[in-house]
C-alpha cells in the first residue's frame, strides 16, 4: 500500500535537541513567519509498582501511521493559515529524559500556530497507531494501555 | 478467500505472533469470532481494527487478501 509519495515521520531513537535547533534555524529565510509553536514530548520516569521507568520502546503500524500523520497535517493547513508544520516521532528505544515527539508549527501570527499546535498534538495522541512499552530499571517491561 | 491479520502492541504478545492468515471469512464480526476461538485471551483486551490501513467497525465486509490490523488503544507521543 505504500506509495513513493508517502513521507516518513519517524526518527529512530530519541530526537536530538541539536536537531530541533537546526530545524528552527532553517526557517530564518521565511520572512512571512511571525510565530513558531513547538511541542516536545519527553519520556517521564514514572513509578509503577515500586519501579521507575528507564525508557520507552515505541512501535508503530508505520505505513498507516505515516498516512495518518500526513492527514493530520493536511487538516491543520485547511483549518488555519499556517506557513509550515513539521512532525517527528520516535520509534525504538527512548530513554527517560529524552525526547520522543517534536511538532513544529509556524504561522504569520501567534494565535494560529498555538491553536493548530494543540489540535495536532491531540490528533497525534488519539489517531496515530503507535504503542509504548515501558522498560523499567530492572529491565522488566510493561505495555502502556492508556 | 484468505485474510491476512497483523497484530500490534500488547496483542502480538497475547497471540504470540505478529501475523497470521484466516481462511473463509467475509466480514469483521466473523473474523473476530474466529480469532477469539483460536486465541481466547484476546477477549480480555480492547482493540480497534483497520482494513488496508483504514479504520473500520465490526460489520465491515472483507475481500480476498485484505490486510486486517488488530490494534490496542493508541499511545503515541
Amino acid at each position: 500500500m505504500r506509495t513513493m509519495k508517502d513521507k516518513n515521520y519517524f526518527v529512530q531513537g530519541a530526537i536530538d535537541p541539536v536537531f530541533i535547533g537546526e530545524q528552527i534555524a532553517t526557517h530564518n529565510s521565511n520572512h512571512g513567519i511571525g510565530a513558531h509553536s513547538i511541542f516536545l514530548g519527553q519520556v517521564r520516569a514514572d513509578e509503577k509498582v515500586g519501579k521507575h521507568v528507564a525508557g520507552i520502546e515505541y512501535s508503530a503500524y508505520r505505513d498507516m501511521a505515516n498516512k495518518v500523520f500526513a492527514k493530520i497535517r493536511e487538516e491543520a493547513f485547511e483549518k488555519w493559515p499556517l506557513n509550515c508544520v513539521h512532525i517527528f516521532h520516535s520509534t525504538g528505544l527512548v530513554k527517560t529524559g529524552e525526547l520522543s515527539l517534536f511538532v513544529f508549527c509556524s504561522s504569520g501570527h501567534r494565535k494560529e500556530s498555538i491553536k493548530a499546535m494543540e489540535q495536532i498534538v491531540e490528533d497525534i495522541k488519539h489517531k496515530v497507531p503507535i504503542w509504548k512499552k515501558e522498560i523499567m530499571e530492572d529491565e522488566s517491561v510493561r505495555w502502556v494501555q492508556d | 478467500m484468505q485474510i491476512n491479520v497483523i497484530f500490534f502492541g500488547v496483542l502480538s504478545d497475547v497471540v504470540g505472533k505478529n501475523m497470521l492468515t484466516i481462511q473463509d471469512t467475509d466480514n469483521m464480526t466473523d473474523l473476530k469470532r474466529k480469532l477469539i476461538t483460536n486465541y481466547p485471551d484476546l477477549i480480555d483486551y480492547t482493540y480497534r481494527m483497520a482494513v488496508n490501513q483504514q479504520m473500520v467497525e465490526d460489520n465491515h465486509r472483507l475481500f480476498d487478501n485484505d490486510i486486517v490490523a488488530i490494534m490496542p488503544p493508541f499511545a503515541g507521543g
